[in-house]
């Protein structure tokens, strides 16, 4: 429903396109493997993983939604297996959601030494980074990154735009300046999803503001914010209506032109999928009929 | 104790005259309301960490936090809380020592945490998950008794709303422009 002023960039991850204009490329969907108690056998993960990694490609190509899979790594123990599987099961770019920064090290040298950097989005360079990681960063520089605009010294838009821009007041500089400098091509910002009552609307005001200051694909992983909700904890059917908001709360930061999401456990995909072609549907449509925009040819608003 | 707090946060509260405040991380338990102070789990390493201070400085009784129950993966909230009460905070608000994603403390001051550290004693039982063993170490905390750390000390101000001078045609932030026709572009643009 929105056209930016400001040149938008799009990057190719391996066949896969993501950011510029709204309506022009659909919605770059991210599902996430391995989360904690995903699987409670640990023998069955990689099984289970192969079909839900099949299960998402599918409804990609049948929704026309691409898709990208994040492996959750917590810790160095996982690091060797967790690659292997990456790298036997899935074609092209992968996501690899490290929290922590001594594991996100131990990633990059192994991914060094067996040289598949180009095949990871590190997720995520963020304000946690230590001068130790960025050392290691500069030796084995991933293809792209997740720049995380989290902000606890100032959580409301500009605090998110400061940490990617210059740092803030937490940060000698910015977390793109570090990752240009480091060489990562692929710069995806996020937004930074807060809960409730940490000024999490402001994780969606922050997606046409960082779009137009940066140019650069925007999004973020707002499932995370309906699972502070509190009150849905005590809701007599939380099971159905949680899936429900998990997904449809990603709708919000789309309409204002967010390329990606992160959209949360990769079961979800069933709901996820068919959700954002609808949602991707309505703004090329919009675009289309009132910018005059170019939809690409693989998009659900041509293909559905 | 003050009648502002506790911050708003999914725990329990029991007899506010109970010395012992004790953290779940990501297991859910029930204690004696009449023997725990307050209860609940603790996600993050930074809010989380925050709103449990606050509550604590609130209650000046409470002089012992148990850190009990299966660690938050990624986040380290549990380490991260026995690492701040060990160690403090670094100048730009990072806790020392810290394993966890993103362990900074922003929201309450370095008085704030000083005081924090210096009224409370940590029992570890990270990844302990025997109820057993939880109520062991609270009825040890009971027996101690160590009295009222002094007065409530406020941490922060809880109506912190900014006031934005945004005129009504903004529509989405004051950095952005958007016209009639929906085009989004900076506000020094013409």
């Amino acid at each position: 429903m929105f056209s930016y002023t400001q040149e938008q960039r799009i990057f190719d991850l391996k066949g896969i396109k993501v950011g510029g204009q709204p309506g022009v490329h659909p919605t770059l969907m991210v599902g996430t493997i391995f989360y904690e108690d995903q699987f409670k056998d640990p023998k069955e993960e990689q099984k289970k993983a192969v079909e839900l990694i099949r299960e998402q490609n599918k409804l990609s190509q049948m929704t026309s939604i691409p898709t990208l899979v994040d492996i959750f790594i917590y810790e160095k123990e996982e690091i060797q297996w967790k690659v292997e599987f990456a790298l036997d099961h899935i074609d092209g770019i992968f996501s690899l959601d490290m929290p922590e920064s001594e594991v996100r090290m131990e990633v990059l040298k192994h991914l060094g030494e067996i040289g598949a950097l180009d095949r990871v989005i590190y997720n995520s360079l963020n304000l946690g980074v230590k001068e130790e990681e960025i050392e290691k960063l500069e030796k084995n520089t991933p293809k792209g990154a997740v720049l995380l605009g989290y902000n606890p010294q100032k959580n409301n838009t500009q605090g998110r735009v400061d940490i990617i821009k210059d740092g803030g007041v937490l940060m000698d500089e910015g977390l793109l300046t570090l990752a240009r400098e480091c060489g990562i091509d692929y710069t995806l910002l996020d937004t930074a999803a807060t809960p409730f009552g940490e000024k999490a609307g402001e994780t969606v005001r922050a997606v046409p503001v960082f779009k137009n200051e940066f140019g650069l694909p925007t999004g973020c992983s707002l499932h995370n914010t309906v699972e502070s909700w509190k009150w849905l904890d005590e809701y007599e059917d939380r099971e159905r209506v949680f899936k429900s908001l998990d997904v449809s709360i990603d709708n919000l930061p789309v309409l204002l032109g967010a390329d990606f999401i992160y959209y949360g456990p990769i079961e979800n995909a069933d709901l996820a999928l068919p959700n954002m072609a609808m949602v991707d549907k309505i703004i090329a449509e919009g675009a289309e009929d009132y910018f005059g925009t170019k939809v690409s040819d693989n998009h659900p608003h041509k293909s559905l | 104790m003050s009648k502002l707090y506790p911050w708003p946060g999914n725990y329990k509260r029991g007899d506010p005259e109970s010395p012992v405040a004790v953290i779940t991380l990501s297991d859910k338990f029930d204690f004696d309301p009449e023997k725990v102070a307050i209860w609940g789990p603790m996600k993050t390493e930074n809010l989380g960490i925050e709103k449990v201070a606050a509550n604590v400085l609130s209650n000046p009784n409470i002089r012992f936090i148990v850190v009990c129950g299966k660690e938050i993966r990624g986040h380290r909230s549990g380490q991260t809380i026995l690492a701040l009460i060990e160690n403090g905070l670094e100048e730009n608000g990072r806790i020392k020592g810290s394993k966890g994603a993103v362990p900074y403390i922003e929201n309450i001051s370095h008085d704030a945490v000083e005081r924090f550290r210096n009224q409370v004693d940590v029992i570890d039982l990270l990844d302990v998950t025997s109820k057993e063993k939880i109520d062991d170490a609270i009825e040890r905390c009971l027996e101690k008794d160590l009295g009222s750390f002094g007065e409530p000390y406020m941490a922060v101000k809880i109506d912190k709303k900014e006031e934005t001078a945004f005129e009504a045609d903004f529509a989405l932030h004051s950095s952005l422009k958007i016209s009639p026709w929906g085009k989004i572009s900076s506000m020094e643009e013409k």
